[in-house]
């Protein structure tokens, strides 16, 4: 897929607040999937089927800012310029809608200890990233 | 570092419970949704041993886990139940056909039979012409009035005795909210009902009452069930939305907030004098009613009293359509009775007695004859 840097004339309609991706501390793979009918929020072109499931393969950095990746960082990524149109369907600042779930790894990112903030986990490399629309239909 | 199960305290947590907060592994999720489910039927004492149950199937999320759980909750604790998958197809294009592609592949995933009951045949009208003839503004209306209506014709057409449907804790919650939002009390009182009398003829209850949105997605992604996700390509209706947004927003600072909803729409009690009036039937097609005539038929006729208004663009195909007569409820329920008949007696034994009459709704009926030769329903 194209390189993500190349992507920022994309991002017409949203403010990048995380503008251009820095991987001078080194780079890391994701796979990032999108269900419950958040697939075609999407800009198409970036999706590709993957036995029924609708995915793309993000390179992020490792750090951001000096510090680990986290997932806050990879949403705004994604809002920016992933999210074809209405980014508000997806999230909210840095916050996913509610009614979106977060799977990582095929587990719930809110069995998180009470303390700690799910928006804080840090991205690790091949991690697979579902988020999940439960508002569609019934 | 991996969390335990809650429950199990062996294997790796995977999701967290929003109404318990508790963070539990796959089995014991699997376990506890479906038995919650389970209480939930045997608590509401929703079937008895050998109705025939049609599972309002969408394809959507709520309606194929609620098909898959029935079937396995079926014949888990042997309820032995008939089930079927009851579809209602609204005309249109490239939403619920799609859906409906779903609902054919659960068919024979799960191995159930399917009926389809479609708007242009009951009613003659389509809802992709209905939005032509009257935009996109009301047409919710007109959808959510003639889906009901078509549920249960296809109900009588099985000859069912239970419809159960998708709708979750989450739909619950926002229904009582939007009732209370819109002063409707006699419906706030009826909503959290887990059964409502739907036709008269056979019930009508939600299994998913208690079931969380966000436990039945997880369910059936952690399952990899078959689901449609498209949204309705008509314009939803605005209020709702507010209203979903706002529980939605709620339960991510509170997951509880969505159960706790409920317990308070079951804890108000209505005054009777607020309560709906006694219902009867549509004067037209014999449709429980609280006025002379039921909303069905006239929406109805609005539409066809509409079409000549609408010019010459209209094509032959509309004046055709006008054509269609609702099947009138009672010879629905005739044939529905007399379905029942032929089942309890076999075909080659057809029951011939009139002393059964329709009190006993063929519940309760034998359709044997008798030692003493008299024969007939008992």
């Amino acid at each position: 897929m194209a390189s993500i840097i190349n992507t920022e004339n994309t991002a017409n309609n949203a403010k990048p607040l995380l503008p251009k991706l820095d991987f001078s501390d080194g780079s890391q793979e994701l796979i990032v999937e999108f269900g419950g009918g958040l697939e075609a929020l999407i800009k198409q072109e970036m999706l590709k089927n993957v036995k029924g499931a609708k995915q793309t393969n993000v390179k992020f950095p490792k750090q951001i800012n000096k510090h680990p990746a986290t997932i806050r960082d990879l949403i705004i990524h994604l809002r920016n310029f992933y999210v074809k149109e209405k980014p508000e369907l997806f999230c909210t600042g840095d916050k996913v809608r509610p009614g979106i779930l977060v799977i990582i790894n095929e587990e719930d990112w809110e069995i998180v200890e009470d303390n700690s903030d799910k928006y804080d986990y840090e991205l690790k490399n091949k991690d697979h990233i579902l988020f999940i629309s439960t508002l569609h239909g019934g | 570092m991996p969390r335990q199960c809650d429950i199990c305290q062996r294997a790796r947590a995977i999701i967290r419970r929003p109404k318990t907060g508790q963070r539990i592994c796959k089995e014991c999720f699997f376990h506890v949704f479906e038995t919650e489910v389970h209480h939930t039927i045997v608590d509401g004492r929703l079937f008895s041993p050998g109705d025939r149950v049609g599972i309002g199937a969408s394809g959507g999320k709520d309606s194929t886990v609620l098909a898959y759980v029935m079937k396995t909750l079926n014949e888990r604790y042997s309820y032995g139940l008939e089930l079927f998958l009851l579809s209602v197809d609204e005309g249109i294009a490239g939403y619920r056909d799609d859906s409906l592609e779903t609902v054919k592949r659960n068919k024979e995933q799960y191995g159930l039979p399917l009926m389809i009951v479609s708007y242009e045949q009951l009613y003659g009208w389509s809802m992709d012409s209905i939005v032509e003839a009257v935009g996109r503004k009301n047409n919710c209306t007109f959808c959510g009035v003639f889906r009901r209506q078509a549920l249960d014709r296809g109900a009588l057409m099985l000859d069912l005795d239970h419809i159960v449907t998708g709708h979750n804790a989450d739909d619950v919650a926002e229904t009582i909210l939007m009732n209370l939002l819109r002063g409707d009390i006699p419906r706030l009182g009826r909503c959290t009902e887990i059964t409502t009398a739907g036709d008269g003829y056979m019930g009508r209850s939600k299994p998913f009452k208690y079931a969380y949105e966000k436990e039945i997605v997880m369910y059936a992604y952690l399952k990899r069930l078959d689901y449609f996700s498209t949204e309705c390509t008509y314009s939803p209706n605005a209020y709702r939305g507010y209203a979903r947004q706002f529980l939605k927003d709620l339960e991510s600072v509170r997951p509880s907030a969505i159960i706790d909803i409920i317990h308070s729409g079951e804890a108000i009690k209505v005054s009777e004098e607020v309560q709906a009036q006694k219902p009867s039937s549509c004067e037209r097609c014999g449709y429980i009613s609280s006025n002379a005539v039921c909303k069905a038929c006239a929406l109805l006729e609005g539409l066809e009293r509409g079409i000549p208004k609408l010019g010459i663009s209209r094509s032959a195909k509309h004046f055709e359509r006008q054509a269609v007569e609702p099947v009138h409820f009672e010879r629905l329920r005739e044939k529905a009775h007399e379905m029942r008949r032929r089942r309890m007696c076999g075909d080659s034994n057809p029951c011939t007695t009139t002393s059964c009459d329709d009190s006993c709704h063929g519940t309760t009926c034998a359709c044997t004859t008798d030692d003493d030769g008299a024969g007939g329903c008992h």
